[in-house]
C-alpha cells in the first residue's frame, strides 16, 4: 500500500467534497437561513484539509489495485465523517453517531434516517442530505475519476472497486470517458425528473430533492410521510419509472442512447429478468392485497408497483406502509430486498446479475451430476463468464448471507426483536432504507442503540461497496508492504 | 464456358473433372507442382503452377476471357482475394470456398460488392445441413428436396422385417400419389416396373409430396420414428454447425470432444448442447452417456478410421442410426456395406454444391446420388422440344435407366403417371443412372 499516494488522493476527494458543499451553502443563502454559517465553516474546512493532504503528500507514483481498494473504502469513510459535520454543527443531530449514520445512509443511497421530524430542518441541510445520496449514487470516486482524467490506467482500479455488480464494464476505451458518460446519463435523468415533478405540481425545491433521491435510488424525502405526502398518482408513476430506469445498468442506457433503440432493454437478459421479477412481484402483491383492501384495482396496482420498484431498486420511498400488508406481500418485499437492481446501476442489494449467474451455474451443476464429464460455460448476455467470476459471485452470496446472520445476532443482542433486527440488517446491507417492524416505513432509526447505529452504518458501506472492497482492507496482508519491511531489517 | 479453378485439392479436382467432361474449357491453378502433374495426367485440362491471386498467373490464364472462377484452395484469404481480383478483371461469376466461421458466417461479407464473391461456400456448413436433413428423417439414408421443398425424395433401406417384402410394386397402394423412382439392388440402379417385387436389402428412392411422405412411408412398411437424442463425436466445425442447427429443435444434443480447451470454447458458443470432455472411442463414456438410447450418432472427428470404428462400436452398443464423416470418398461405398447407415463427405458435398451453382441452363443436374452412379436433373420444357411437348409420358421414348420423377406446373407439384401429358413451361425432374445421362440430353434438342 502506498500511503503517500492514498493520502494525496483522499485529499483530492475531499477538495471535491468541499466544493460540493458550496451548493447547500448557496441554497441557505438564498433562503436566508442561519445555516449558511455552518456551511461557510465546513466547506473551507473540508476543502482545506483536503488541499493540505494533497499538497503534503503529492507524489508521482502510479496507483495499483490494492491502492484502489484503500482509496475507495477510506474515501467513503472520510466523506461520511466530513459530510456529517453540517448536521453536527447546525445542531440538527447533536450526537456524532446520529450524524455519521445519516451521512453514511446518504452516501450509500440507503435512505434510512434517524431524524423523526424532517420537515423542521432548514432547506440547506435538506438539500445537503439529498445531495449526499446523489453524489453516492453513481459513486463519489467515479465522479472523481470523471473529473480527473490524469489518473490514466489506475482509474479503472477505482472504477472497479466502486461500480456495482460482479463485472465492471468499460463503455468507452478510457476509464475517465466511461465515468464521464455515466455521469452525463445520470445528470440528464436527474434533470428530466426534476422538470417532470415540477410540472406535476411539486414546488421546485421538493422536485430537485426528490429527483436527487430517486435517480440515486437513495430514498431521502423532504417530507415525513415520504412521497405519500403528495398523494398524487402522476408523481408516483413518474417516480416509479425513474426508479426503474436507475435500477438498470447504465451501460445499457448508454447502448440504448447510442443505438437509439428501446428494444435493447428487453434484449439484455439481465434487464429482461429484472423487469420480469418486478412484474411478477407486483402481481403477487396485488393478488394478495385485493382480498383485504377497499381500494380499487388501479390504486392497488400503483401502490404495489411503487413499493416493489422502490424496494428492488433499493430506493426506499414510501407511499404505503408495507408493515401493515398481508403476509405474502410482506414476504415478497423482504425477498426483493435481497435481489436488488442490475449491476452498473445506482441500486443496491445483491444485484440481478448475481442471481442470474448463480441460477445458471446451479443449473449447470445439476446437469453435471447427470453427465459427469460435461464441460459448461456460463453466459450472461451472450458473453461467457469466467470461472473466477462465478466463484467470486458464489463467495459474495455466502458472505452476504453470513454477514446478514451475524449482524442480526448482534442487533438482536441489543434488545431488538428478531424480525425487526433481521429486516433492518437486510435493508441496511441492501441499501434499501426502511425495514419492517420497529424500523418500518413509518418509524426511524432514532431509537436504535448507538452501537447498532454504527453497525448499520458499516453494513451500508459493506453493501454499497459490495463487501470485497471493504473486507480486503481488513486482511493483514493488505497493509503489509514489502518495501517498508525490507527497510526494517 | 472458360473456367479457372484455383486449388486442385479434392474439391477442385472433382469440379474440374465434371466441367471438363461436359465440354467446358478448364484451367487449373495449383501451387504444388506434383499435384499439378497428377491433374494434368488424369484430366483434359490446362494446368498452371503458381499462386492463384498473382498477376503473373492472371496473365497466363488470360483472365479477361475467363467466365467463371472457382477458388477452392486451403486458404480462405487467398480464395477471397482471387475472387476479388478476378471480379475486377471482369470475370462474370466467382465462387470462393471459405471455412473460417468468422468470415463464412458473416452475411454482410458474402454480399459485400467490393469482395465480388457470387457464391461463398462453407463445406462444413453444407455438410452440417446435409446431416441435419438425415437426422430429421432418421429412417432415410438420403434426403433430397425439390421445388423449393414441396417434393421430397427419400432413400430407404428395406429391412428383413418389412411386411412389404415380396410384394409387387403395383400391389402397394398409398393414400396419395408416390413414385418409386429407382431401386438399388446389389449396387445396380434399377428403374422399377409395376411387377417388380421388393426384396430385403433393396434401397428404394421414393418421391412424394413432402407433406404426404410420412403416410407413404407407412404404406411401404416403414415407420418414421422421430429422433430425440443425438450424439456428435468430435467438436470440429461440422459438429459445431450441426449442434447450432439442432439447438432449438427440441432434441437432446451431446458433443463429445477430446480437447478440453476446445470443449470450453464450444460451451461458450452453444447454449443447450451438452459438451462432454472425453474420447469418442471410450466405451465407458459412451455407455455412461446412454449410447443405447441415442437415436442418432454422428461421428465427425478428423480421422476417417476413428469415425468408422466408433460408428460400428456405437451400432453394436445399440445406437439407432449412425452417420460418419468420411473424407476419402473411395471408402464411402465400402462403409455403407459394413453397417454404418450414412457416410458424409464434406468435400464431395462442396463439389456438388458448387457444380449446382455453376451449371445453369435448361438442363441442369441438381443432385448426384450413389457417388455418381445416379443423378437427378431438372429440365424446363420449351415449346421447341417436339419429342416431349403435349405427349403422354408413356408415349415418350425415355432411355432405359431413366424416369420422370416429378412435374412442377404452375406452382403445383405432380407425381407423374403414364397418362400425364407434358406441357410447355413444365419443370420436370428426371432421375437417371449415370450411363444414360448423354442419351437423355438428346431428348431435349
Amino acid at each position: 500500500m502506498q500511503k503517500k499516494l492514498i493520502l494525496s488522493t483522499l485529499g483530492k476527494i475531499m477538495i471535491i467534497l468541499g466544493l460540493s458543499m458550496l451548493i447547500p451553502l448557496a441554497v441557505s443563502v438564498i433562503y436566508r437561513e442561519s445555516l449558511a454559517f455552518v456551511f461557510l465553516v465546513v466547506a473551507p474546512l473540508t476543502g482545506g484539509v483536503g488541499f493540505l493532504l494533497y499538497y503534503c503528500f503529492k507524489t508521482e507514483d502510479r496507483m495499483r489495485p490494492k491502492d484502489g481498494f484503500a482509496v475507495v473504502t477510506y474515501g467513503w469513510l472520510i466523506a461520511s465523517v466530513f459530510g456529517a459535520l453540517p448536521y453536527l454543527f447546525s445542531g440538527a443531530l447533536p450526537h456524532f453517531a446520529d450524524a455519521f449514520f445519516e451521512t453514511m445512509s446518504g452516501f450509500t443511497t440507503t435512505g434510512s434516517s434517524v431524524i423523526d421530524n424532517i420537515e423542521i430542518l432548514p432547506k440547506g441541510l435538506l438539500l445537503w442530505r439529498s445531495l449526499t445520496q446523489w453524489l453516492g449514487g453513481v459513486g463519489i470516486i467515479v465522479l472523481f475519476v470523471a473529473l480527473l482524467s490524469t489518473l490514466g490506467v489506475s482509474g479503472m482500479q477505482i472504477f472497479k472497486a466502486e461500480m456495482t455488480g460482479p463485472i465492471a464494464e468499460k463503455i468507452r476505451p478510457r476509464a475517465s470517458d466511461s465515468a464521464k458518460n455515466i455521469w452525463l446519463i445520470y445528470i440528464a435523468l436527474t434533470l428530466i425528473q426534476t422538470i417532470l415533478l415540477a410540472l406535476c405540481g411539486m414546488d421546485w425545491f421538493d422536485a430537485v430533492n426528490h429527483a436527487l433521491a430517486t435517480t440515486s435510488t437513495g430514498g431521502f424525502s423532504t417530507k415525513n410521510s415520504s412521497l405519500g405526502y403528495f398523494d398524487n398518482a402522476l408523481i408516483e408513476w413518474i417516480t416509479i419509472i425513474f426508479m426503474l430506469l436507475c435500477g438498470v445498468n447504465f451501460s445499457v442506457h448508454y447502448q440504448v442512447l447510442k443505438q437509439k433503440s428501446l428494444a435493447i432493454f428487453f434484449k439484455t437478459k439481465v434487464t429482461r429478468i429484472y423487469l420480469i421479477i418486478i412484474a411478477a412481484a407486483t402481481i403477487f402483491i396485488v393478488v394478495d392485497m385485493l382480498s383485504e383492501t377497499t381500494n380499487g384495482l388501479g390504486e392497488t396496482i400503483r401502490c404495489a408497483a411503487f413499493q416493489v420498484v422502490s424496494v428492488i431498486t433499493s430506493t426506499g420511498f414510501i407511499t404505503d406502509d408495507y408493515d401493515q400488508w398481508p403476509h405474502l406481500a410482506m414476504a415478497t418485499i423482504i425477498f426483493l430486498m435481497f435481489i436488488g437492481g442490475c449491476a452498473g446501476s445506482t441500486s443496491g442489494g445483491m444485484k440481478v446479475d448475481r442471481w442470474v449467474i448463480l441460477f445458471g451455474q446451479a443449473r449447470h451443476e445439476l446437469q453435471r451430476t447427470l453427465h459427469p464429464r460435461m464441460v459448461t460455460r456460463l453466459k450472461v448476455n451472450d458473453l461467457p463468464i469466467s470461472d473466477h467470476v462465478i466463484i467470486n459471485v458464489a463467495i459474495f452470496f455466502f458472505l452476504y448471507i453470513f454477514i446478514c446472520i451475524i449482524s442480526t445476532l448482534f442487533i438482536a443482542s441489543c434488545g431488538i426483536d428478531f424480525f425487526s433486527a433481521f429486516t433492518a440488517v437486510a435493508a441496511s446491507l441492501g441499501n434499501v432504507g426502511p425495514a419492517l417492524g420497529a424500523f418500518g416505513p413509518t418509524e426511524s432509526f432514532a431509537q436504535a442503540p448507538v452501537l447498532a447505529k454504527y453497525l448499520f452504518a458499516f453494513l451500508m458501506l459493506l453493501g454499497r461497496l459490495e463487501i470485497f472492497t471493504v473486507l480486503v482492507i481488513v486482511l493483514p496482508q493488505f497493509h503489509f508492504n514489502r518495501h517498508e519491511h525490507r527497510q526494517k531489517h | 464456358m472458360r473456367t479457372a479453378i484455383i486449388g486442385a485439392g479434392k474439391v477442385g479436382y472433382n469440379i474440374a473433372q465434371v466441367l471438363s467432361k461436359e465440354g467446358h474449357d478448364v484451367i487449373v491453378i495449383e501451387h504444388d507442382e506434383d499435384r499439378g502433374k497428377i491433374v494434368e495426367e488424369n484430366l483434359d485440362v490446362q494446368v498452371l503452377v503458381g499462386n492463384g491471386a498473382s498477376a503473373k498467373i492472371f496473365a497466363q490464364m488470360d483472365i479477361e476471357h475467363i467466365d467463371l472462377l472457382v477458388a477452392v484452395t486451403e486458404f480462405d484469404e487467398l480464395n477471397m482475394l482471387s475472387c476479388m481480383l478476378a471480379k475486377q478483371h471482369g470475370v462474370m461469376r466467382t465462387v470462393a470456398r471459405v471455412r473460417d466461421p468468422d468470415y463464412a458466417d458473416d452475411v454482410q461479407l458474402a454480399k459485400n460488392p467490393l469482395l465480388g464473391i457470387d457464391l461463398l461456400i462453407n463445406p462444413e456448413k453444407v455438410a452440417a445441413k446435409e446431416i441435419m436433413k438425415l437426422i430429421k428423417i432418421p429412417e432415410a439414408l438420403n434426403v433430397n428436396y425439390f421445388a423449393g421443398g414441396m417434393m421430397q425424395m427419400l432413400e430407404l433401406m428395406v429391412q428383413p422385417d418389412n411386411k412389404m417384402v415380396g410384394k409387387a410394386l403395383k400391389d402397394i397402394r398409398g393414400r396419395s400419389r408416390f413414385l418409386i423412382v429407382a431401386i438399388i439392388r446389389r449396387e445396380q440402379v434399377i428403374i422399377p416396373r409395376g411387377d417388380d417385387k421388393l426384396k430385403t436389402g433393396d434401397r428404394l428412392f421414393v418421391m412424394a409430396e413432402t407433406d404426404n411422405m410420412k403416410t407413404i412411408e407407412r404404406s411401404l412398411g416403414f415407420e418414421r420414428e422421430m429422433a430425440h437424442s443425438v450424439m456428435i463425436l468430435g467438436g470440429s466445425r461440422i459438429g459445431f454447425y450441426l449442434a447450432t442447427l439442432l439447438e432449438g429443435s427440441g432434441l437432446e444434443v451431446k458433443i463429445v470432444e477430446k480437447d478440453y480447451a476446445h470443449c470450453r470454447k464450444l460451451a461458450a458458443l452453444l447454449d443447450e448442447t451438452i459438451i462432454l470432455h472425453g474420447d469418442g472411442s471410450d466405451v465407458d463414456l459412451l455407455q455412461e452417456e446412454g449410447i443405447k438410447d441415442t437415436d442418432v450418432l454422428v461421428a465427425l472427428t478428423e480421422d476417417d478410421k476413428l469415425n468408422l470404428l466408433v460408428s460400428l462400436l456405437a451400432k453394436r452398443l445399440g445406437a439407432g442410426k449412425t452417420i460418419a464423416q468420411i473424407r476419402r470418398s473411395d471408402y464411402v461405398p465400402l462403409i455403407e456395406t459394413v453397417g454404418i447407415d450414412v457416410a458424409v463427405s464434406p468435400r464431395s458435398l462442396t463439389a456438388e454444391a458448387i457444380l449446382q451453382f455453376v451449371r445453369k441452363g435448361n438442363f441442369l443436374s441438381i443432385a448426384i446420388l450413389e457417388q455418381g452412379h445416379a443423378e437427378v436433373y431438372e429440365v424446363v420444357i420449351t415449346p421447341q422440344m417436339s419429342k416431349l411437348v403435349n405427349k403422354e409420358i408413356k408415349q415418350i421414348n425415355f432411355p432405359k435407366g431413366s424416369i420422370i420423377a416429378a412435374i412442377f406446373r404452375q406452382g403445383r407439384a405432380i407425381i407423374p403417371g403414364g397418362q400425364d401429358i407434358l406441357m410447355a413451361g413444365d419443370r420436370i425432374t428426371i432421375f437417371a443412372a449415370a450411363h444414360v445421362a448423354n442419351k437423355i440430353e438428346g431428348l431435349f434438342h
